[in-house]
């Protein structure tokens, strides 16, 4: 805790000094920003703004969660369908989702669906890897254990390999939900009339570099704090699964 | 003597390839046994000599290559509830999400035994194990011994005809396999089951065992013996009879290092 308070005041202290010789459109003092943000706070267009793109990140994070958690299980299961799979997946890892914004964009519309989408894209991708990765490492004694106890396949998928799994999807929900952040900062950027990416790429235009400011802290403490909500949620709630061991970082 | 009963395991002229590259060589092969019901029988044999793969073809978790295989009379091709199987890695083979209890509980769920009878079943084991106080801990609380008392507690509330054991208290120190041992005895004379039990310890065998079958070195192991070990339990490994029995077994050992072959050792009891 203490050092985490001296990491953030060096930082806004080396800020500060860079701030001096700089145009407050070029690089707004920590202060100036301090101003400009209470401008957007007291005009509601901060609190609205974080509030429309945490609503587009849960809601298409939360989707593509429970879409790809148990697709990842079903895929990493049945042998066939995971080298189905395997070259496909192994292609379009490499291709973060936010190349695909302006294809959403033109297929699905400016509205909330294509945002959605590509949160959702972006989300299932990151789970359902790290799903099949789980399936996969699962140990096999625990597997033959339960089948010599007189398991059937559909009873080891859901008392032995998805309780096995549950630090490995989680892991994914984590990954997922950053890239949540990032697609939805991009997309609002190109395509939307709200939300902080809006706020970020248009503050520019109105030489309001404290915005922009303001707009980037928001984003960080909106992405950390629901970070760190979902890994106390899992301390606490996943913990006999393995979890806490799993999240270190 | 007591009347024999009958076979319930016949294993005949079985073999086993694993598919790699050299299909021809069996890891064991030509494989004869027979079983009677409430032996508990040993399968004594070097490391590596296919004593675990063997025991998976009894247990149904490995296809057999050729050969006969049953139980009952009914050929094994998968596993089944009837012959539980404790595995030698407690760690792995119980669930570190469930508790002891859970974990015991585990077999009588999946077979949809009522909740009140799963109870008293799983409160017997777990005492009869010597777990009680230990009931509400996760495997990650636990220790070595306890990790495979409670496996041996959730194969024995599920109530298999037979028992497979792979080396069950291989990963124990001495003094808790001594105790684990002596438990195992207390529970095959109180349950009256069918045990198969490998090791690699001619001193277990000899602890455990009313039949010890010796298996030779693979590739193409076979059951090279099998002796019938006639002591009262509990055993006592200082008697004079005990160590002559144990150098009888041990010249198997010993011969196989001064000569490969098995086919001239002549050893009666
Ligand atoms: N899945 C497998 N594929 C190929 N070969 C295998 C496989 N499992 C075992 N083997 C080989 O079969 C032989 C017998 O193995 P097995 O595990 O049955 O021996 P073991 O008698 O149980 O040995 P240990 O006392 O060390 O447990 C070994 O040579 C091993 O390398
Ligand atoms: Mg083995």
């Amino acid at each position: 805790m203490a050092s985490g308070i001296a990491t953030w005041a060096i930082l806004i202290l080396l800020w500060f000094l860079a701030s001096l010789s700089q145009d407050e459109t070029f690089l707004p003092s920590p202060l100036e920003t301090v101003q400009g943000t209470k401008e957007i706070i007291t005009n509601g267009k901060l609190l609205l703004f974080s509030f429309v793109s945490l609503k587009r990140v849960l809601i298409g994070w939360s989707i593509g969660t429970l879409v790809a958690a148990p697709l990842g299980l079903v895929v990493g299961r049945v042998g066939f369908l995971r080298k189905l799979v395997e070259p496909f997946v192994n292609f379009f890892r490499f291709i973060p989702a936010m190349a695909f914004l302006t294809l959403f964009l033109m297929w699905f519309g400016v509205g909330e669906s294509s945002k959605l989408i590509l949160i959702i894209y972006g989300t299932v991708f990151t789970v359902m890897v790290n799903t099949i990765a789980g399936v996969i490492a699962v140990d096999p004694n625990r597997i033959n254990s339960a089948r010599t106890l007189g398991a059937s396949e559909w009873q080891i998928i859901r008392t032995v390999i998805w309780p096995s799994i549950i630090p490995y999807v989680f892991t994914g929900a984590r990954l997922g939900l950053g890239g949540s952040f990032s697609s939805i900062i991009a997309a609002e950027m190109l395509a939307s009339k709200e939300g902080l990416g809006y706020l970020i790429y248009t503050s520019r235009l109105y030489f309001h570099t404290d915005w922009i400011f303001a707009g980037i802290i928001c984003l960080g403490l909106l992405g950390y704090l629901s970070d760190k909500l979902l890994r106390i949620l899992g301390n606490h709630l996943l913990k006999k699964y393995g979890v806490h061991e799993k999240v270190g970082f | 003597m007591a009347v024999l009963k009958n076979h319930i395991i016949e294993i005949k002229n079985l073999s086993k390839a694993y598919a790699t590259g050299t299909a021809e060589s069996n890891v064991i092969s030509d494989i004869n046994l027979n079983i009677r019901e409430g032996e508990f029988h040993i399968l004594l044999g070097p490391s590596g000599c296919g004593k675990s793969t063997l025991l998976n073809i009894i247990a149904g978790l490995l296809r057999k290559t050729e050969g006969k295989i049953s139980m009952n009379g009914k050929s094994i091709r998968t596993p089944d509830k009837d012959r539980g199987v404790v595995f030698q890695n407690a760690d792995t083979a119980i669930y570190p999400w469930l508790t002891v209890y859970e974990n015991v509980e585990y077999g009588l769920k999946i077979n949809r035994v009522p909740k009140e009878e799963r109870k008293k079943i799983v409160e017997h084991y777990i005492d009869m194990v010597g777990l009680s106080e230990h009931k509400d801990k996760f495997p990650g609380e636990l220790s070595g011994g306890m990790k495979q008392r409670t496996q041996i507690a959730r194969v024995l509330a599920n109530d298999p005809q037979v028992l497979i054991m792979d080396e069950p208290f291989g990963a124990l120190d001495a003094q808790t396999r001594r105790t684990m041992q002596q438990e195992l005895i207390k529970i095959w004379q109180k349950t009256g089951k069918t045990i198969i039990f490998v090791t690699h310890d001619i001193q277990e065998a000899l602890l455990l065992g009313t039949d010890i079958s010796i298996m030779s070195k693979s590739p193409d192991a076979k059951i090279y013996q099998t002796y019938k070990v006639d002591f009262a339990y509990p055993r006592d490994e200082t008697t004079e009879e005990f160590n002559a029995f144990y150098r009888t077994l041990n010249a198997h050992f010993i011969e196989r290092d001064a000569d490969e072959s098995y086919d001239d050792l002549k050893i009666a009891i």
